[in-house]
């Protein structure tokens, strides 16, 4: 089965991207659009050196590199060139005209002398001598690093995007890096390839421990290995095929979901201790009355959990489910007729010489949930889930800072028509200084009419004003004859087809393009009501609030349904069982002392509870004995190595899952050990 | 003091080296006027140094910098900052000590009877429409500069 999921399955249904678990809507449908409308994706060069040679050098690796199959000189696009040559007068006219005479004599003198004194050829600017036009673009293919090096850029081909073609790309030019000590490269593309390669080696870290732990547990406490190898095969045979059945609900499973949802899989392990320290194997009882609650109690919490709208989540409770329902059914079914040895226990649990009575930790957990629900702060920035790759994090501030002197940005802009639309981008160029955009070289109507009447007032006066005066210092009669005069200037068509290479989009009922601006205005930005955020923290905060406020709901479910489960099961031993949800819940929840609790942190706390209450109810089953210690404490063991492992990873939302768990499996070990009521 | 020891160590090199006194004749076209100048090059191996008569202005071209000295002032330019002097420099070394692989990293060269003419390449070609220049007997008899502005710059060594 193993074989099948691997072979047919697992390569292409894996996700590792962090889109892929977001909640579904039009926010995740607008990053993507921007993802395919703002496809070019770029080489960054960096050669550190400045001596006479370095230039020739990085001109020869930049050959070299342009031989890799995907990737492509840099060109600007002809069209945004064709259109900023075509509309010049519109786009950089000055909204207003202010020189006095004295101003326009003393930069004409200004000109005048630079051409004498010129060594060489001096190109006067014969349209806009009095440099009245805002910035031209002064675009320079190689870009010089102060006193440390120069920077170039390479495209890499609008084919190339998917994480194979990625791995491909970058070892290429990595390889080609290594051997130019002075190179060094930068592009979004090594995200997917590191940070990929990050989460596989940190999960195959984490793998390592916890088959490590397992091992210790099976050969050195059971001292049965062929009980493992039959554990594990039932575990491994329920996971494959729970991934079988939840490729058919879902196209891409995303890493996050298959990790977390292997690691909650192995709760399935309680359902065989249980049964194998209380002898039901021997007896071939396949019916455990405490196991099935168990069981359903925890499958029960997990659907109702899946009722969220968030995906990951979503993912992670139908895997589990499958998955813990094919674990119990081989454990209970198949497992008696395995004809396993009478257990060889190497410890008899031993509890405190004192113990606490089950009121007192019942108040103080209580009484810890009801601070902690002051305190507690939820961090909705989704990004924080993800890797953290420092060294790249540094390399594209570095690279932004070098090629467009700030850290930007990238935002949407909307409007419900073109005409709209481009009004809008020409209302965020002039109030925002440094924005980007493509859209900016599309004249709007807006900008037209301003400027018009700025040309028909004054600029004729000011190129009469610029010819008499030139004559006067001795300039050639005809030198400035077209300085400042605006022919008849006709709008483009606001047409959708003719329009889609300037980074216009048709989505939904309206149209949409994409700017950079910077970070000092990216507030005041937000503001406007034609901008969309495209940053995953601001577009999926209020989904993710929302997703918050569902968990809440469902978590309010899930205890109702748990406090009934109990009740059925333990009647007057109630509040002994509901201490194994409380205590490990409120020692989970001091983490909000230290940390912002992420949505993760809420779900594993609700994942703890239904854990919790499978100990409950075999802590107050009619049947515990001495052999329930020893199951809980061998499903402890094997939990943590399940899932508690998680603590030992790099990865946020791997580490939260971890810490959470951990300091629940260390509660139940106090509430074993320190409870009063047990023998 | 100190800088007048260091512009005397920076020039005394050219002792030795070939020098050569020349004839500049400047044509702006903005102005309709031509501007009349004179000056000397001083060139040996590595080595090029420029001076105009009535000028204390001395600008000297090595491997890796141009120094523009003005009296006690030294300005140390790299070669990519100041693409006009580079390529003016070049095109002296190159005709001076007939290394046309120099001339060709920049220009294309085409010989009309006993002129040799040179088109830019495409960098260059955004300022300079051609240069034309003959040498005769490892003397400079002329060498002009067509810029697309319509500005040319005519050079004849003067001995």
């Amino acid at each position: 089965m193993l074989l099948l999921v691997y072979t047919f399955s697992l390569p292409k249904n894996i996700s590792y991207q962090i889109l892929d678990i977001l909640p579904a809507g039009e926010n995740k449908e607008l990053v993507k659009e921007f993802e395919k409308l703002n496809n070019h994706k770029y080489l960054y060069l960096f050669y550190k050196s400045t001596d006479n040679k370095a230039l020739q050098e990085l001109q020869n690796i930049e050959k070299e590199l342009l031989l890799i199959k995907g990737l492509k000189p840099f060109k600007v696009n002809k069209k945004i060139q064709s259109y900023q040559k075509k509309y010049f007068h519109i786009l950089n006219t000055p909204i207003q005209l202010d020189i006095s005479a004295k101003e326009i004599d003393s930069k004409l003198q200004n000109i005048y002398n630079k051409l004498i004194q010129s060594p060489f050829s001096y190109k006067i600017d014969t349209i806009d001598p009095l440099e009245l036009y805002s910035k031209k673009n002064n675009y320079s293919k190689y870009k010089k690093v102060n006193k440390q090096g120069f920077i170039t850029l390479i495209s890499i081909e609008q084919n190339i995007n998917s994480t194979k073609e990625y791995i491909k790309l970058y070892n290429k030019i990595k390889n080609i890096e290594k051997s130019n000590p002075k190179l060094e490269t930068f592009s979004v593309i090594y995200y997917y390839v590191e940070n990929s390669q990050l989460i596989k080696e940190d999960v195959n870290k984490i793998i390592v421990f916890a088959t490590s732990i397992l091992i210790l547990l099976y050969l050195l406490l059971l001292r049965d290995f062929k009980l493992l190898l039959q554990t594990s095969t039932v575990l491994l045979s329920s996971l494959a095929g729970a991934f079988i059945l939840i490729t058919l609900l879902f196209n891409k499973i995303s890493i996050f979901a298959l990790v977390f949802a292997i690691s909650i899989s192995t709760i399935a392990i309680d359902y065989m201790f249980h049964n194998y320290t209380h002898g039901y194997y021997l007896k071939k009882k396949p019916f455990n009355k405490d196991v099935f609650f168990g069981m359903f109690t925890t499958i029960g919490s997990l659907f109702i959990i899946s009722f969220t709208e968030f995906t990951l989540i979503k993912q992670i409770c139908y895997f589990a489910i499958l998955s813990l329902i094919l674990s119990y059914l081989l454990f209970t079914f198949l497992f008696p007729y395995l004809q396993l040895k009478q257990p060889k226990h190497l410890f008899t649990f031993k509890r405190f010489p004192f113990s606490i009575d089950t009121l007192i930790i019942t108040i103080t957990s209580m009484l810890i949930i009801f601070i902690t629900s002051f305190i507690i702060n939820f961090d909705t920035n989704i990004k924080n889930l993800d890797v953290t790759n420092t060294k790249l994090n540094k390399q594209q501030l570095f690279f932004n800072t070098q090629m467009q002197q700030e850290n930007t940005t990238a935002i949407l802009l909307t409007g419900k028509t073109i005409k709209e639309l481009v009004d809008n981008s020409y209302h965020l160029k002039t109030n925002y200084q440094n924005s980007k955009s493509p859209i900016f070289a599309i004249p709007s109507q807006k900008e037209y009419l301003k400027k018009q009447k700025l040309w028909n007032k004054n600029f004729k006066t000011l190129n009469q004003q610029i010819v008499i005066q030139s004559q006067k210092l001795g300039f050639r009669s005809t030198i400035f004859q077209n300085s400042y005069k605006i022919n008849n200037i006709v709008l483009p068509n606001y047409n959708y087809n003719t329009l889609q290479d300037f980074g216009i989009k048709k989505f939904n009922n309206y149209y949409i393009s994409y700017a950079i601006v910077s970070n000092k205005n990216y507030a005041n930005v937000l503001k406007e009501s034609y901008i969309k955020p495209l940053s995953l923290k601001e577009l999926f905060h209020k989904d993710l609030e929302v997703s918050v406020n569902s968990l809440k709901k469902l978590g309010l479910t899930v205890l109702c349904f748990i406090l009934i489960m109990i009740y059925i099961a333990v009647k007057e031993r109630f509040f002994k069982a509901i201490n194994f949800i409380l205590f490990p819940v409120a020692v989970a929840l001091c983490l909000s002392f230290y940390y912002e609790i992420n949505i993760l942190h809420i779900f594993m706390l609700i994942v703890l509870t239904s854990i919790g209450i499978d100990y409950g109810i075999y802590m107050n089953s009619k049947e515990f004995d001495n052999n329930t210690y020893k199951a809980i404490i061998y499903s402890l063991l094997s939990t943590f190595a399940g899932f508690g492992v998680l603590i030992f990873s790099n990865i946020n939302a791997l580490y939260s899952i971890g810490i959470t768990i951990t300091l629940g499996i260390i509660s139940i070990v106090v509430l074993l050990i320190l409870q009063k009521g047990y023998k | 003091m100190r800088n007048a020891l260091l512009v005397l160590f920076l020039v005394n090199p050219f002792l030795l080296a070939q020098t050569i006194n020349f004839k500049e004749v400047k044509y702006i076209y903005a102005l309709d006027q031509e501007l009349y100048k004179n000056g000397s090059i001083k060139i040996d191996d590595n080595t090029i140094i420029l001076q105009y008569s009535n000028s204390s202005q001395i600008i000297k071209y090595d491997d890796l910098f141009i120094h523009i000295i003005n009296n006690d002032e030294i300005q140390k330019i790299p070669h990519n900052e100041n693409i006009e002097y580079s390529v003016f420099f070049s095109l002296i070394k190159g005709i001076f000590q007939n290394n046309l692989t120099l001339l060709a990293n920049s220009f294309t060269i085409n010989k009309d009877k006993d002129k040799t003419i040179l088109i830019p390449n495409e960098y260059l070609a955004n300022a300079i429409e051609k240069i034309e220049y003959k040498k005769q007997n490892k003397k400079l008899k002329f060498l002009r500069i067509f810029f697309l502005n319509q500005d040319s710059i005519k050079i004849t060594q003067l001995d």
